[in-house]
């Protein structure tokens, strides 16, 4: 099933679409959503859930990227995540340590009721990404959205772990100029 | 529209193609996600249902629905596998199997009904006269069977009864139902003749398997198949379908090792995911630190070697495992194979 059919099931046959869609991306929402919720397995779970409910709900207003929906899902687990792992963190039931640096490139939650703001949240972020050259903007999409470690990404890009994390360094004072710039971020 | 206006859509229209670029730059770059076992697609499957209000028909609802996208696929193979295992252990109701079902409940129940004609005609012709009357045991499809035939329980051959209890059994270990053993009484007794019975047996098998499914997709009541054993039937099945693909699930949980870090400790490869351990090894157990690396694509084949630049890494048992301590913490290596 590809996805323009798994939408049209979502849209339909809400059950079978579903099954698709657990099949298809349970396992890229899982491993997303664990990143960012690492030592939670139940509320990694739970968490996992609520994107496909999510996007099920939203499988109306989400349109083909280059004949996929992988983006859209990838976007969908980790704003889910974030929410869940602020929420968890307001009630300090969270105990993993995620970085915050990991976060800060999504300001706005992912919420189905203001589609308007997760465009512009994820039109900024492609801005910020698409000014970075190569490698750079390869790495920081990988940390930053994808939520990868850092020996992770340096085994994969074929660098240095320290090289790595200079770029980011450097990278991230710069994301934070433009933030702030953006009045996104406080000064 | 004014000039302002059109500014406005066209910042609008550009919004909306960059947020569409960030997705096709997100569908566009590989990312590790190891695969999840079928009992885990399960698992989150029927949470999600519970949490979008479409599991009100329970898991029944959920479980066919899986099944029917998969069934088309695992038919064959958990036809197959059911062959293969032990009837007991064989709770498979792929459609081909289901027919098999069928036409073997329909050879069983015809000998015994040809046993009775035969049995009951010698004792005509002997000369005695006697109304048997005999309980055909519940199978699953038969919720509302009424068999009947003229003879006692006791008086019933017992070719007949093992033939019966035959495909009792078998029905039964089909998963059909989990109901008690046979020899219970119907709900009607009426007398009829061997060969109206015959008929009426088959016709009852039919129906009732029919009915049967109805009431599986209508998730109705019925007193042969309940929710519980239908789920249970459905979570068997399920079995039986992880089994024939556990092969496959298996092959296909191994990871490309040479596009991930990797290090060899004590003769043994280890690889990472990257994740971060909450909690330091003992330092009993440390092992060593890494000594000396190998470029990344490829597979370390020293000791204490790595694939990817971490050299003086302190290096430490963990679980299963082992740990590394890099940049951003102790970070988990599990062992390959």
């Amino acid at each position: 099933m590809d996805d323009r059919e798994l939408l049209a099931a979502l849209r339909t046959q809400p059950e079978e679409g579903l099954w698709a869609l657990t099949q298809k991306y349970g396992a890229l929402i899982t491993a997303v959503v664990r990143r960012i919720l690492p030592n939670d397995e139940q509320d990694a779970e739970e968490c996992a859930a609520d994107v496909l409910v999510r996007i099920w709900h939203d499988s109306a207003k989400i349109t083909l990227q280059n004949g996929t929906i992988r983006g859209f899902v990838i976007w969908a687990a980790r704003s889910a995540a974030i929410d869940r792992y602020r929420s968890l963190k307001r009630r300090r039931q969270h105990t993993a340590d995620v970085q915050e640096e990991q976060l800060e490139l999504t300001a706005a939650p992912y919420s189905t009721a203001d589609e308007a703001e997760r465009t512009d949240a994820m039109a900024r972020v492609e801005r910020i990404i698409r000014a970075m050259p190569p490698p750079d903007d390869e790495i920081f999409t990988r940390r930053f959205l994808l939520c990868e470690s850092v020996p992770v990404i340096a085994a994969r890009l074929g660098m240095h772990i320290k090289a790595v994390e200079s770029r980011i360094q450097r990278g991230r004072k710069k994301l934070r100029e433009q933030l702030m710039q953006e009045g996104v971020m406080p000064e | 529209m004014s000039k302002r206006e059109n500014k406005v859509q066209i910042n609008e229209n550009e919004t909306v193609r960059q947020a569409q670029a960030l997705q096709a730059r997100l569908a566009a770059l590989p990312t590790d996600a190891p695969p999840l076992t079928r009992a885990q697609q399960r698992a989150l499957y029927e949470r999600a249902l519970q949490k979008a209000g479409l599991a009100e028909n329970s898991a029944q609802t959920a479980a066919s629905a899986a099944n029917q996208v998969t069934a088309e696929a695992a038919a064959e193979t958990a036809a197959a596998a059911a062959e293969k295992t032990s009837e007991a252990a064989v709770p498979a109701k792929s459609r081909p199997q289901r027919s098999r079902l069928i036409r073997w409940q329909r050879w069983a129940l015809g000998t015994a009904a040809a046993l009775l004609v035969v049995f009951g005609g010698a004792r005509l012709l002997s000369g005695g006269f006697f109304s048997m009357k005999l309980a055909a045991p519940e199978t699953a499809y038969q919720s509302n069977a009424s068999v009947v035939t003229e003879a006692e329980p006791g008086d019933a051959p017992a070719e007949l009864y093992g033939a019966l209890e035959d495909a009792h059994s078998y029905d039964t270990a089909s998963g059909a139902a989990e109901e008690p053993a046979a020899h219970q009484p119907a709900a009607e007794i009426v007398e009829e003749t061997a060969e109206e019975t015959e008929e009426e047996l088959f016709v009852e098998v039919e129906l009732t398997d029919e009915s049967a499914v109805q009431e599986k997709n209508t998730a109705g009541g019925g007193t042969a198949q309940t929710p519980d054993t239908d789920r249970q039937r459905d979570e068997a099945d399920s079995a039986v379908i992880d089994g024939s693909m556990a092969e496959a699930e298996q092959e296909s949980a191994v990871p490309d090792m040479t596009q991930l870090p990797v290090v060899m400790v004590q003769g043994r490869l280890y690889y990472s995911m990257g994740s971060v351990l909450a909690a330091e090894p003992a330092e009993g157990d440390l092992l060593g630190s890494i000594g000396s690396t190998v470029p990344s694509g490829t597979l370390p084949q020293q000791e204490l070697q790595a694939n990817f630049p971490c050299t003086g890494a302190p290096c430490a048992r963990y679980g299963s495992g082992i740990a590394l301590l890099l940049e951003d913490g102790w970070v988990y290596f599990a062992p390959v194979g």
